[in-house]
């Protein structure tokens, strides 16, 4: 596939595969590409451990989701030159380790997908009225009480859409036009997505918390 | 608990904004006002508020403390091998001539760069006569 001038309207411009052939803007000579690399490795070698942890979380794996990181890096160095400098490489590379694990990893693991009503829920995702004293000194017991790994555990069980809008918004700190660009999806879907994706991760903190039988007597002991 | 019916906005329209105003994702500026305003005479959308900001904010630090795994060691050694010989490969791609390379005219190290384009094109006249037209270009870059 050749990617040639692509538009460059839009902040995040990413091809959809690694191509070596021919684009009138990629370096040429040999001093062109030493410094592309030069750019590259200092520029773009210190999010490695941000993409290796974005990777974790689609992949669930160390092993693949090593090779999403080397699979993106690949893909990022040939393109480049599509990067526009001053724009946000970060969130370049993060849509680029997406794109690559929607078109290649997930599509040949089959993973389900979601189905049809995901945009219209999250109103009722959000509170739909006051929760009651109660409710509320019960969630911050069980947030206060969390065992180390419950959290990790948690974001891992809840559908990959829901999952990858909350690690970009709650451990990344983007903002819904940050991660829509990321996700080439619209911000009412990611606004959507991360209610959802909190609230669904809210219910099975609980779950883990009532599973240990926190709350009751017999629980407490153990 | 009892509905507050402020004139301007009430529970139901602000319990559906909850989340936006505490991502700070309110585009408009009276939206954002008017909440604040609701929450200062409201006190269970002020509670609700509250307990929603500080559910988010520990969801918030918990996840940054798990979810940071370091890369593995080797990672780094690999992404600076697989760079060097995706680099190698375009050197010797561009070398090889996937671009001004291949041109008939091109003289690596010349200052100017000659392209000829040759086009043929046969034309059928009543199914019969076969006429062949042949044209070429060149085209001259001087550096």
């Amino acid at each position: 596939m050749v990617v040639a001038l692509a538009p460059m309207s839009s902040e995040l411009v990413i091809p959809d595969e690694p191509s070596l052939e021919v684009d009138l803007r990629r370096p040429t000579t040999p001093a062109q590409i030493a410094e592309q690399k030069a750019r590259f490795e200092r520029d773009a070698f210190q999010y490695t451990s941000q993409l290796y942890s974005a990777a974790l979380r689609y992949t669930k794996n160390p092993h693949d989701a090593q090779d999403l990181v080397q699979d993106t890096y690949a893909k990022a160095f040939t393109s480049f030159h599509q990067y526009q400098d001053g724009t946000n490489l970060k969130a370049w590379l993060y849509r680029i380790l997406s794109t690559t694990f929607i078109n290649s990893y997930r599509k040949s693991k089959r993973q389900p997908q979601l189905s049809a009503g995901e945009l219209e829920d999250w109103q009722i995702a959000a509170a739909a009225s006051h929760t009651s004293d109660q409710g509320k000194s019960a969630e911050d017991e069980v947030l206060e009480n969390l065992p180390d790994g419950d959290i990790k555990r948690a974001l891992a069980a809840i559908p990959e859409e829901f999952r990858m809008a909350v690690f970009f918004a709650d451990v990344e700190g983007y903002s819904y036009k940050e991660i829509a660009d990321i996700l080439g999806i619209p911000s009412g879907t990611v606004m959507s997505r991360l209610h959802r994706g909190r609230k669904l991760l809210r219910e099975l903190l609980a779950d883990y918390a009532k599973e240990r039988g926190f709350g009751s007597k017999e629980g407490q002991k153990s | 608990m009892t509905p507050h019916n402020n004139p301007s906005m009430n529970c139901d329209q602000v319990l559906q904004s909850l989340l936006l105003f505490i991502d700070h994702e309110l585009t408009d500026p009276t939206a954002t006002t008017a909440l604040t305003v609701h929450f200062q005479e409201c006190p269970p959308c002020n509670e609700e508020m509250e307990h929603e900001q500080k559910v988010i904010s520990t969801l918030k630090s918990l996840l940054a403390r798990e979810c940071n795994e370091p890369a593995p060691d080797d990672l780094a050694a690999k992404l600076a091998e697989q760079t060097a010989q995706l680099a190698a490969t375009m050197a010797s791609q561009s070398a090889a001539g996937n671009i001004f390379g291949s041109l008939p005219g091109y003289i690596p190290g010349a200052s100017t760069q000659i392209t000829t384009t040759y086009s043929r094109t046969e034309v059928t006249i009543d199914g019969e006569t076969h006429v062949e037209i042949e044209t070429s270009h060149e085209i001259r870059h001087e550096f």
